[in-house]
């Protein structure tokens, strides 16, 4: 005699309840942790521009023989923001719940843009050789500008293997309030995305190959 | 958060759902599982059979029933030549008078069947495919189901006899899959279709439905929602095994699939009166809005793929035409993310679950012993093969909502 077993679709359903919930709970702690990673590396890095904003302060009022150790420290702090902002994206990729980092983003575009103003006074002040290239793109474009975007970053990556410490490269998100963002791109007249402004004149819209940016240097 | 996310995870709750319900139901009775209900008593038997152009099968079939162990002056087989073009009446005619044959005009299975019945003389009415052949001990085991106060259909677990092409084999996983999630049904009254290859009905309950509705392309489906919404019980016997012929070819698989959901569709219109109505005790609160939940799943299920895919498509495509343009390389190492999310751990739980349960069942069902070479067969199972579905509902939606073509 079979009787029928109401008893296991409750039972069942407290099983879901109790696997989902641990998965949900697991996946935004997993998410969460990524964050705070991102937090914690963004506070190491305010300490080591700290460091080579002091650096910078101590050789362009005191040193001015020190410039190499300047332009060296700079860059490497360059290399360490760029590669901590890809990091950034591929976290924000992968998030689902907590899908957009818009304000560790702002944070680190703020960060690039005291970042590009002391590499500024640098190469002034120590006569650098290297040069600049602002890359400008959105946020959260539609899908064609997305792609445009995406092929752009890839190009400019190739650049900056080619030209080394040449050239510095600073990718800032146009769309996200920041003032010398802003003032930089009204400053070049940039309307589209993505756009590139190599050595602090020459703006192009659009894709490029690596041949074609690499005839500027 | 994304409203896809929200889709994504509906679904993976739906999915944990259905596995959990599964795996309690299996839990709760594994000593049940294979029971052998030994009949007290051996009541009479008649076995219908209708054959149209079944040359090649219909001898095994009727061997295989005259060879059961079930007392042969309790079996009646009446076999029906539904107007065969081919030797499928000689073939009969060989086994003289130990089966009765009714050669009559063409008229489809449902209604050759329900002719039949009309010359059955046994307490019990059992349906046997032209094409199956049944255990010896299959008939037997059946019967001892019906002692059970209420039951009135018994069903049987259909195996694959063909196995030698691909498509043949995933089709044997399938339906081993499905005697096992039909047999975990049975503990909540939850059996939904009583199959054509070998089932059995209380006499007075095929009469009491009016045997097979002819108009309806899955009449094994129809006629057990019948026999449900009339507040009977219907029981499945695991050790009761009947081989059936599957397709062979990917075109006719199609259609046998196709057929099979229109005849579900035609199944669920003629009873959504039974829809989450008290009145039908299960049936109406768990095996019709199940069946309609498995086919509305299956749909949006389909529209969220089929989204995901062009807009993936969409994207690689643009990702191709901007890479052309910018001479750059469109696939590279360092783009890969190998970062976890949720989908991600979900994703791996129902995948590590669902292998699971192919392999026991497997092994449970068949006495196979599943190796790691089998992996990768379950993989095609369960990431190819299952994802036809969908497409075959939406061809059938469209023909049953669009055309007014209803065959086999």
């Amino acid at each position: 005699m079979v009787k029928p077993q109401k008893d296991v679709f409750w039972k069942a359903l407290v099983f879901t309840a109790i696997v989902f919930l641990l998965g949900v709970l697991f996946g935004y702690l997993l998410e969460a942790d990524r964050v705070s990673k991102i937090e914690d590396n963004f506070e190491e890095l305010i300490i080591d521009w700290d460091d080579a904003e002091s650096l910078s302060s101590y050789f362009q009022t005191l040193e001015t023989d020190f410039c190499d150790v300047a332009i060296k420290q700079n860059l490497k702090f360059g290399d360490k923001i760029y590669e901590r902002g890809l990091q950034l994206e591929r976290y924000e990729d992968s998030n689902r719940f907590l899908d957009k980092l818009d304000i560790e983003k702002k944070k680190y575009n703020l960060l690039k843009t005291k970042f590009f103003i002391n590499s500024k006074i640098i190469k002034e002040k120590c006569n650098a050789d290297y040069d600049f290239i602002f890359y400008f793109y959105l946020n959260d474009p539609e899908l064609e500008v997305q792609e445009q975007q995406k092929v752009m970053s890839r190009v400019l990556m190739d650049v900056k293997y080619e030209l080394g410490d040449k050239v510095i490269l600073m990718p800032f998100v146009a769309d996200m309030d920041i003032s010398v963002v802003d003032v930089l791109l009204e400053k070049y007249g940039v309307e589209s995305y993505p756009s590139v402004v190599i050595k602090e004149n020459i703006r192009l819209d659009g894709l490029y190959t690596v041949e074609e940016v690499l005839e500027f240097f | 958060m994304e409203f896809m996310t929200f889709v994504y995870l509906f679904f993976i709750l739906v999915s944990l759902y259905l596995t959990f319900l599964a795996l309690t139901l299996h839990y709760k009775n594994r000593g049940m599982l294979k029971e052998k209900r030994e009949p007290s008593f051996f009541p009479k038997i008649s076995i219908l059979t209708s054959a149209y152009n079944e040359e090649e099968n219909i001898a095994n079939t009727i061997n295989a029933v005259l060879n059961s162990n079930y007392p042969k002056d309790k079996l009646e087989l009446i076999v029906v030549n539904d107007e065969s073009t081919d030797n499928t009446l000689e073939e009969m005619k060989k086994f003289g008078d130990k089966i009765k044959i009714i050669d009559k005009k063409n008229s489809g299975k449902a209604d050759s069947l329900n002719h039949a019945a009309k010359f059955a003389s046994g307490d019990i009415v059992a349906i046997v495919d032209a094409d199956s052949y049944p255990n010896e001990d299959a008939i037997r085991n059946m019967v001892g189901y019906f002692e059970e106060e209420g039951v009135g259909a018994v069903t049987s677990t259909v195996l694959v006899k063909n196995r030698n092409k691909r498509l043949e084999k995933l089709q044997s996983v399938e339906y081993i899959i499905i005697a096992w999630n039909r047999k975990l049904l049975q503990f909540i009254d939850g059996i939904y279709v009583t199959n054509g290859p070998l089932s059995m009905y209380k006499r007075e309950v095929f009469f009491e439905c009016g045997g097979f509705d002819h108009k309806n392309l899955t009449e094994d489906i129809e006629l057990t929602w019948n026999v449900l919404s009339k507040g009977y019980k219907v029981r499945m016997d695991l050790n009761s095994k009947v081989y059936t012929t599957v397709p062979s070819s990917l075109k006719n698989w199609w259609k046998q699939r196709i057929r099979w959901n229109l005849g579900g569709l035609q199944t669920m219109t003629k009873y959504k009166h039974t829809f989450f109505n008290p009145k039908y005790g299960m049936m109406g609160l768990f095996v019709a809005p199940f069946f309609m939940l498995s086919f509305f799943l299956s749909f949006i299920g389909l529209g969220v793929f089929s989204y995901v895919l062009v807009k993936k498509f969409f994207r690689s495509w643009l990702m191709t035409k901007y890479s052309y343009v910018a001479q750059s390389s469109f696939l590279r190492a360092d783009q890969l993310n190998l970062n976890a999310n949720v989908f991600a751990l979900f994703a791996i739980l129902l995948i590590f679950l669902g292998v699971l349960y192919l392999i026991y069942s497997n092994r449970y069902i068949e006495g196979k012993k599943i190796g790691f070479k089998d992996i990768p067969f379950f993989a095609l199972y369960l990431l190819i093969y299952l994802s036809l579905y969908p497409f075959v509902l939406i061809h059938s939606l469209w023909r049953y909502f669009f055309t007014k073509k209803r065959e086999w």
